[in-house]
């Protein structure tokens, strides 16, 4: 199991946006989730990533514990996120931005790997262009190669078609298929049906803080 | 350990190249500090008379309003493009992040304090150059640094995190300001200070026991 999750609640002082949502994820997993605006789909994908903590509930990922290190630095080594902000530096380009996050990440042959994803998103030719500079779209495209660097086993992304054209839609959908060939898992929200449709395998609904199988 | 050194150094460059690109944070502790020397020079009838006292005084509140600004600057802005929230997603212990980016304020403050140094010479017409400041810089810096990323990071969630980063600051780095005044006081009046030791032991002890116990801090806070 790629990722586990059992009786996850959450609440905002009195907003309980979880309740008791349990999800397991597998390789080959391309899970979608939807749902109104508030609903909890981005509280739901921080909690997977780490970035929030549930107030009840447990949560293992790569079959560990994500609340401890250094167990949580072996998950974060094969986990890739793209949120809602693109979470990048907008005066560094956006070869700076991607060199950095792959020394971070470990990778040792850092400056191929950024060629090689920015090749796949078609980006190459903003590669010295300063994040500040680019289109919505394009710093879109610039935080997805991001979450792409070090090839994950699980990549989380929240909404990864906002801003973009459909061409690039039909990358990122390629993207997405392509990896469960590789059994790696997906779990994202979106909002677009042909999206979702074209990327995932599972579907889920998150409605009054419930998650239920479509 | 090689690896964390590695790291630790990713994260300070970073810091310092977007620093480079947007020259903010040393615009602003410069332009800052020598504003409030600035006034002091021209608001005392002889500037070249003036007490070490109230020079070294004059010095060090430069240092700390402009740097505590700056501090908030720093953290506003990555509060306001979650590049804190995208380095904690990347396998990098905690406690690094904190180092790194303690070392990054470190380096900002030792650039702008050469400044605010050559300001107050020129309109000072004193020398504060010596052994004392020397020794009271780094040890300020590391203990000034520690504590405002701590506290810059609590704040930079706050609205008017200006404001709160300093009334959070400056109570606590209360005995680190007595330390660097009181040295500097000796270096700008030339005369060995009596009580150098001790001094020096409180300035090292702040660091020691502050980096501890926010290094420790630092993780739970993050967490929550």
């Amino acid at each position: 199991m790629l990722l586990s999750a059992k009786k996850i609640n959450k609440s905002y002082q009195d907003n309980n946006v979880l309740q008791d949502v349990s999800l397991d994820i597998k390789s080959g997993d391309s899970i979608c989730i939807s749902g109104e605006n508030g609903s909890g789909k981005s509280t739901l994908l921080k909690i997977f990533c780490g970035l929030l903590r549930p107030d009840i509930g447990t949560l293992s990922v790569l079959g560990r514990d994500p609340y401890k290190q250094p167990e949580n630095l072996f998950i974060k080594q094969r986990m890739g996120v793209l949120m809602h902000s693109n979470m990048l530096y907008p005066q560094l380009t956006v070869k700076e931005n991607l060199l950095f996050f792959s020394k971070l990440l470990g990778i040792i042959k850092y400056r191929s790997r950024v060629c090689e994803v920015t090749d796949e998103l078609n980006i190459s030719k903003f590669l010295n262009i300063e994040i500040y500079k680019l289109s919505n779209g394009n710093r879109r495209k610039a935080s997805f190669a991001k979450s792409l660097l070090n090839d994950p086993e699980i990549l989380i992304t929240d909404e990864p078609e906002a801003n973009i054209d459909n061409d690039t839609i039909e990358i990122f959908a390629n993207i997405f298929t392509q990896r469960l060939k590789r059994s790696k898992a997906n779990i994202f929200t979106s909002h677009n049906e042909k999206f979702s449709e074209k990327c995932s395998n599972r579907r889920m609904k998150l409605e009054n803080g419930r998650l239920l199988e479509l | 350990m090689k690896n964390w050194i590695k790291i630790l150094l990713t994260i300070s460059s970073k810091d310092l190249i977007v620093e480079l690109k947007s020259k903010e944070t040393i615009v602003t502790i410069t332009l800052f500090s020598l504003l409030v020397v600035s006034i002091f020079a021209v608001t005392s009838s002889n500037p070249s008379n003036l007490s070490a006292e109230i020079g070294a005084g004059i010095m060090w509140a430069a240092v700390v309003f402009s740097g505590s600004i700056a501090m908030s600057k720093l953290f506003s802005h990555e509060e306001k493009n979650e590049t804190l929230n995208a380095i904690l997603l990347m396998p990098v212990p905690i406690e690094l992040i904190f180092f790194s980016k303690i070392l990054s304020l470190f380096l900002f403050l030792t650039i702008s304090e050469c400044f605010i140094i050559a300001v107050f010479s020129i309109l000072f017409n004193s020398n504060p150059l010596s052994i004392y400041i020397l020794t009271a810089i780094p040890i300020f810096n590391l203990g000034f640094s520690c504590v405002g990323t701590f506290f810059g990071i609590i704040s930079s969630k706050s609205r008017s995190n200006e404001i709160l980063l300093t009334l959070l600051l400056v109570p606590i780095i209360i005995p680190l300001i007595m330390f660097a005044t009181e040295l500097t006081k000796a270096g700008l009046l030339g005369i060995s200070s009596q009580n150098f030791n001790l001094w020096l032991s409180l300035g090292i002890l702040f660091d020691i026991i502050f980096l501890v116990v926010l290094t420790f801090l630092f993780g739970k806070i993050i967490e929550q």
